[in-house]
């Protein structure tokens, strides 16, 4: 009975139904008169599963019953595999992992649904701000969590949640609260000495999702030095394969995400000479599918993970001409749905990481003008959690650190006071890119790791 | 082997007697953590005992099934499957088995790279005789989730890689009757019609598959997939688009309904743009909707769609806008 589950525990709770909190137990007694405990590992979990039970039995008894309206796309909750992130690796899911990639209800009746986002909005429906202090507070909580079975299942992608947690502050102007040396040195205990790559975590294999990852972090911290430059761009550049396209490590995965993880970190490094320009662009022209859309492969559906991976390919590589901005433009803007919110596919529903994906694409396409900016903002500062801090993929949900970054990171594309300005195509503030590339010069590192 | 289905029989690997050589190594966070991390019991523990097997590289059957147990508690990690790969060559293990393995994993992981991945890596190294049992696998997967985009990689990677094709557009028939908005369904019909050995290609299709679509609009003029298929039927070859009645006469049956009319507008504007001439009977109905007098001088058609979707499409009225001030000079 999780999330990731698709055999989920259902229960009536309009029946004859009844319930009782005793932390860590929510009790209940359903219509076949079965008596059920959940047992919560989280007391607070606990007290908000009984409070939604509550809220639910409230409202419906105020709304007239409608009857359930067809459903045209999934049922499933809308656990997109979120292809990167920056690239991130795994589902895109609640604990969420890689990007993604990635909620049950997917009712078409809009009044219902409104009804619930407006009635869900944690502390009173109307604030519309961004609650910065308490993103700020739930990242570094986040970082200090010592009791939680998110973080475990996680470890392996911790360096991406480095990333995600700390592009996030830096957008917030906190990077200052956390201590880059015990950043760096837990980093480059992730190094691969005899490769050249990073791995996930301390003690796990070498993967380019996390090399970008690293090398995106270092950058925030200006401590690109520490790199063995020749190295981690030889690594990076050895994963390309003979038709252009880039594996994620060793074993083979392809995928167009792997393109702009490549392409991104040689072009921080300034190693883009590395690899064969050319053949990499024309492997992922061949992913272009006749909507202006990029896939994961040649002939995979268009995806607006892999479109931002792609597009940021090809501005990094100079190659946008191959990109129809009108068409891919009209597709993206067609993305945003009558929540204000964006999805990531035609008749998909809306996820705050798409605020991200398709967002940096429109802006790297000169084409963000087409989608209803306010009504974006409001979607995304209504996934907030206002008291705790941290933002969800859609309002009411659970909190994670890999929404909470596309959530600001798409308030910054829109220029939303007070954050700092997120280059498109590095997923790096702007400040920290031109200080990549128009800062000092540096000669290749002569210093092994 | 010890069953990790059951925490309440799982039985620690420290009370373990075939275990009983190995010192579990714990989990470094690095002397000053930057995410300290207090794990459940089980959870520590599996994973000290893995980290033991996979520093001393040691490629045993109990390394195997430890393996096993590691990815039933977090199969997001992805060092534990490229071990297991490892071990699974050394051990030179039957495929048919791992193939069953993922079988019985994949159901509840079916978004998980991971799983995917070594699905593929396994059905690589058992070759086109595999390709029934992959086509049977995503179906499955697919039944529970017809937009799961890994299981729809997978299947177009099997059909190109080890073949199958027989019965791949009825099978995308299938899940647009299913689903008729189903847009990977909708995606994977083109994949089939312009891919496959066994069709005659795009052109020999075309025919047929317009009259599919334009049925399917018909039915629902506010999907948005099957007005795009309609599109990508042509392939960029906007005169052939603009000769084709079928594709001015369907914009012009759903205007008629007065309903759900936003994407015919929007393909009737391109059409125009393209140096489509419009009859009187699709100027009178566009007209109609756009509230304007017939013949009124001031219709200019592509104008009028362009404002008429500003206001029926506001969400997007930035980029009618933009349409309507970048009408080519010569469109009606």
């Amino acid at each position: 009975m999780n999330r990731r589950n698709t055999d989920n525990l259902v229960e009536d709770l309009l029946g004859d139904f009844e319930y009782e909190v005793q932390v860590p137990y929510l009790l209940y007694r359903n219509a076949a008169q079965e008596v059920n405990g959940i047992w919560f590992y989280n007391a607070h979990d606990c007290e908000a599963a009984a409070n939604l039970f509550g809220r639910i039995l409230n409202a419906y008894s105020k709304v007239p019953q409608k009857p359930k309206a067809s459903t045209k796309s999934s049922e499933f909750e809308e656990l997109e595999a979120v292809p990167t992130s920056a690239v991130v690796e795994g589902p895109l899911e609640p604990p969420p992992t890689s990007s993604a990639a990635a909620a049950v209800p997917d009712v078409s009746d809009d009044s219902f649904v409104n009804f619930f986002s407006g009635f869900g909005s944690r502390l009173g429906a109307t604030m519309e701000d961004l609650v910065a202090e308490k993103h700020v507070k739930y990242i570094l909580s986040v970082e200090k969590k010592k009791d939680d079975f998110e973080s475990l299942v996680l470890e392996h992608l911790r360096m991406n949640g480095a990333y995600w947690g700390l592009t996030t502050l830096d957008l917030l102007h906190k990077l200052g609260a956390v201590d880059p040396d015990e950043v760096v040195s837990w980093m480059m205990e992730c190094y691969h000495q005899d490769c050249g790559g990073f791995g996930g975590n301390i003690g796990h294999d070498p993967h380019l999702l996390y090399t970008l990852s690293a090398v995106q972090v270092l950058a925030l911290f200006d401590r690109l030095d520490v790199l063995d430059i020749e190295k981690v761009s030889d690594y990076v550049a050895g994963l390309q394969n003979g038709d252009g396209s880039f594996s994620g490590d060793i074993w083979g995965e392809t995928d167009t995400r792997f393109s702009y993880c490549a392409i991104c970190c040689l072009s921080i490094l300034h190693r883009l000479d590395k690899i064969d320009v050319e053949k990499a662009v024309n492997y992922i022209v061949s992913c272009k599918n006749l909507d202006g859309g990029f896939g994961s492969i040649p002939g995979g559906e268009s995806h607006a993970g892999q479109i931002f991976c792609c597009v940021g390919a090809l501005a990094i590589t100079g190659s946008l001409h191959h990109v129809d901005r009108d068409l891919l433009g009209w597709w993206l803007c067609e993305r945003q749905c009558k929540d204000g919110g964006l999805n990531g596919r035609p008749e998909k529903l809306t996820d705050v990481c798409y605020s991200w994906w398709v967002l940096s694409s429109l802006i790297m396409i000169d084409r963000v003008h087409w989608i209803d900016k306010d009504k974006l903002t409001r979607f995304i500062l209504n996934c907030q959690d206002r008291e705790n801090g941290g933002i969800s993929d859609r309002p009411d949900n659970a909190v994670d650190v890999f929404h909470t970054y596309f959530g600001v990171a798409g308030l910054s594309l829109m220029e939303y006071p007070g954050l700092k300005s997120l280059d498109p195509a590095y997923a790096l503030p702007v400040d920290v890119v031109n200080r990549i590339f128009f800062g000092k010069q540096r000669a290749p590192s002569l210093l092994a790791s | 082997m010890s069953s990790s289905d059951d925490d309440d029989e799982r039985i620690p690997f420290i009370q373990r007697p075939e275990w009983s050589d190995v010192r579990p190594v714990p989990q470094d966070d690095g002397p000053h953590p930057i995410v300290p991390i207090a794990y459940h019991d089980d959870f520590r523990e599996t994973m000290d005992y893995f980290r033991a097997v996979y520093l001393a590289d040691e490629r045993s059957r109990r390394a195997l099934d430890l393996t096993t147990e590691a990815i039933g508690m977090n199969p997001g990690n992805y060092t534990v499957w490229h071990f297991r790969r490892l071990v699974l060559e050394a051990l030179n293990v039957d495929l048919h088995e791992e193939r069953d393995f993922i079988d019985e994993i994949a159901v509840h992981n079916s978004k998980n790279y991971q799983i995917w991945h070594h699905r593929r890596w396994v059905a690589e190294k058992l070759g086109p005789q595999a390709a029934d049992k992959e086509l049977e696998f995503t179906m499955m997967i697919l039944a529970l989730d017809a937009k799961n985009y890994h299981a729809w990689s997978h299947r177009q990677w099997v059909l190109q890689s080890l073949g199958g094709w027989e019965k791949e557009l009825d099978y995308c028939c299938k899940l647009l009757e299913d689903d008729i908005f189903n847009n990977s369904a909708w995606n994977q019909r083109y994949f089939v019609i312009t891919r496959s050995p066994l069709l005659g290609g795009l052109q020999a299709m075309r025919d047929s598959e317009v009259s599919y679509t334009v049925e399917a609009i018909l039915a629902n003029p506010q999907n948005e997939s099957p007005w795009r298929y309609l599109r990508g039927l042509y392939k960029g070859d906007t005169d052939l688009l603009v000769s084709d009645n079928q594709v001015s006469d369907v914009c012009l049956k759903v205007l008629k309904t007065n309903h759900n009319y936003i994407f015919a507008l929007s393909l009737l504007l391109d059409l125009l743009c393209y140096g489509f001439q419009p009859s009187d009977e699709l100027k009178r109905v566009v007209q109609f909707l756009g509230k304007i007098e017939p013949d009124s001088s001031d219709a200019n058609l592509a104008t009028t769609i362009c404002s008429i979707l500003e206001t029926v499409d506001p969400m997007r009225s930035n980029y009618w806008a933009w349409r309507k001030n970048n009408l080519p000079s010569e469109v009606c």
